[in-house]
């Protein structure tokens, strides 16, 4: 067994994690970054559509590195085909940029690393280590080689697994409806709209929404989340997504060039996200927008957040958690209204009927918004369907 | 000992959708194989949610389950 020590051990090189390790180690922290894959950001587990708005408060430039393509807008489709169009100026900060994720993850790791953070890939950690009540650092393995990280500071940044946290002890697990199970096609030789980021509502996608973020302007990303509340078997997420492609003779005519799965949370934010000597960013922090399952904005906020708190930490040489809820306390003064707002619109939307997205869609489309917010939709829809409102009263009343 | 789920290697595309929705924290993604660990209790909650459908019961350990239990 060989030991290592640092100040901050991040399992986990996705954007939480890498931009924990980057803030850290720039704030003067003696930071480890560990990735179980032997290639970091690959194989992507995404559909690649980013706002864009947040980059530069993070001080991140917009970078053709990661960049595949940039939309003007997105458009919201209902069952029976009619469609909402929202510019970027209504969306506000929801659409812009449709990324490379693997070369994305890349760069901010990279960054992390020229900033001081060490880096080991192929790098798996086991278990967390414990001493009474506080968590000091990770067991892992390296190719054959057993380590024991000895950490003041251990960040779960392990994605939707969610190991770390759970290991020691904080309840990130999910309930049925908070899940959504995804798949998704890289397709070429299409027809779609390079100028939109496209979402479709309805039962052809149950509890979720299907996805066609362009790269080009013949190819996209297609993909599919179905809320796990509403599946019976295996493989459903794929089923619902080919049976879609099937019905839609512009898509189908493409040719599938990659296939992507995975699962996206889509929660209350849980109650929880440090405790003695451990932090939990991003996906593993179950950090993710409940409406939209973008998550890649909330990470990146929340590991800004928590690099920079271990850095004080380090100078304070204070890992309690009472000194490490200044993370917690600034990532929910961040987002989590958002979260928790777009949790009980997504908890409502879940269980719509074809009907009311058709007629929800229609209205909006002949309607002058000022911006898309929940709210504003709200009442635009009261204007002229109040019956539909009713339906909709728990969205209107919020949180 | 978790050997009551296996896992079709030919469709798993190694996402973590089981690992991180298992409420024991009993499967784990290992790069790109996917182990049922002893904190797995067979309870299959894991089946649905694979979006490409890599998880089955392995009824063949099942039987031998049952049998040892009869037998003891």
């Amino acid at each position: 067994m060989k030991i290592l020590k640092y100040d901050v051990v991040v399992v986990g090189a996705g954007p939480g994690g890498s931009m924990t390790a980057w803030r850290a180690a720039e704030g003067g922290a003696k930071v480890l970054m560990l990735e179980k894959r032997q290639e970091i950001g690959s194989p992507v587990r995404c559909g690649e559509g980013m706002a864009k708005v947040w980059l530069n408060e993070l001080g991140l430039k917009p970078n053709p590195s990661w960049i595949a393509h940039e939309v003007e807008g997105a458009r919201i489709f209902a069952p029976d085909g009619s469609c909402l169009t929202v510019n970027e100026k209504l969306a506000g900060n929801e659409c812009g940029y449709v990324i490379n994720r693997d070369d994305f993850d890349q760069y901010l790791a990279f960054e992390a690393a020229r900033a001081g953070a060490d880096v080991m890939v192929k790098t798996m950690a086991t278990s967390v280590m414990k001493e009474g009540n506080k968590v000091v650092g990770v067991k892992a393995r390296s190719g054959l080689e057993e380590l024991e990280i000895q950490a003041k500071i251990t960040i779960g940044a392990d994605g939707f697994e969610s190991q770390i946290g759970r290991w020691a002890g904080i309840d990130t697990n999910l309930k049925l409806r908070d899940l959504n199970s995804c798949f998704e096609y890289v397709m070429v030789d299409i027809e779609c709209d390079p100028r939109y980021n496209d979402f479709y509502l309805g039962s052809a996608s149950p509890g979720g929404y299907v996805w066609v973020f362009p790269k080009g302007k013949d190819l996209a990303n297609v993909g599919i989340g179905v809320n796990r509340s509403k599946m019976k078997k295996g493989g459903e997420a794929k089923m619902y997504l080919d049976k879609w492609i099937q019905n839609h003779p512009g898509i189908d005519k493409g040719k599938r060039v990659e296939k992507i799965a995975g699962a996206i949370s889509c929660n209350m934010p849980i109650d929880k996200t440090v405790d003695n000597g451990i932090m939990l960013v991003g996906d593993a922090a179950r950090q993710i927008d409940p409406l939209t399952g973008g998550g890649i904005a909330t990470s990146c906020q929340a590991g800004q957040i928590a690099g920079r708190v271990c850095a004080e930490a380090v100078k304070a040489n204070d890992f309690s958690e009472k000194f490490l809820l200044r993370y917690d306390k600034e990532w929910r003064a961040k987002f989590e209204n958002k979260l928790i707002r777009n949790y009980v619109a997504k908890e409502k939307l879940i269980d719509l009927s074809d009907d009311i997205f058709n007629k929800a869609v229609k209205a909006l489309s002949e309607t002058t918004l000022e911006k898309i917010t929940t709210f504003e939709i709200l009442k635009a829809l009261e204007r002229k369907y109040p019956e539909l409102v009713k339906e909709l009263e728990n969205l209107l009343a919020g949180p | 000992m978790g050997a009551s789920m296996k896992v079709d290697r030919s469709l798993c595309m190694w996402c973590g959708a089981c690992v991180g929705f298992c409420p024991r924290v009993g499967v784990t993604l290992w790069e790109t194989r996917i182990e049922f660990n002893e904190h797995c209790n067979g309870c299959g909650i894991c089946i649905p949610t694979c979006p490409v459908g890599a998880i089955s019961k392995d009824e063949s350990d099942d039987k031998k389950c049952k049998a040892k239990k009869g037998g003891a």
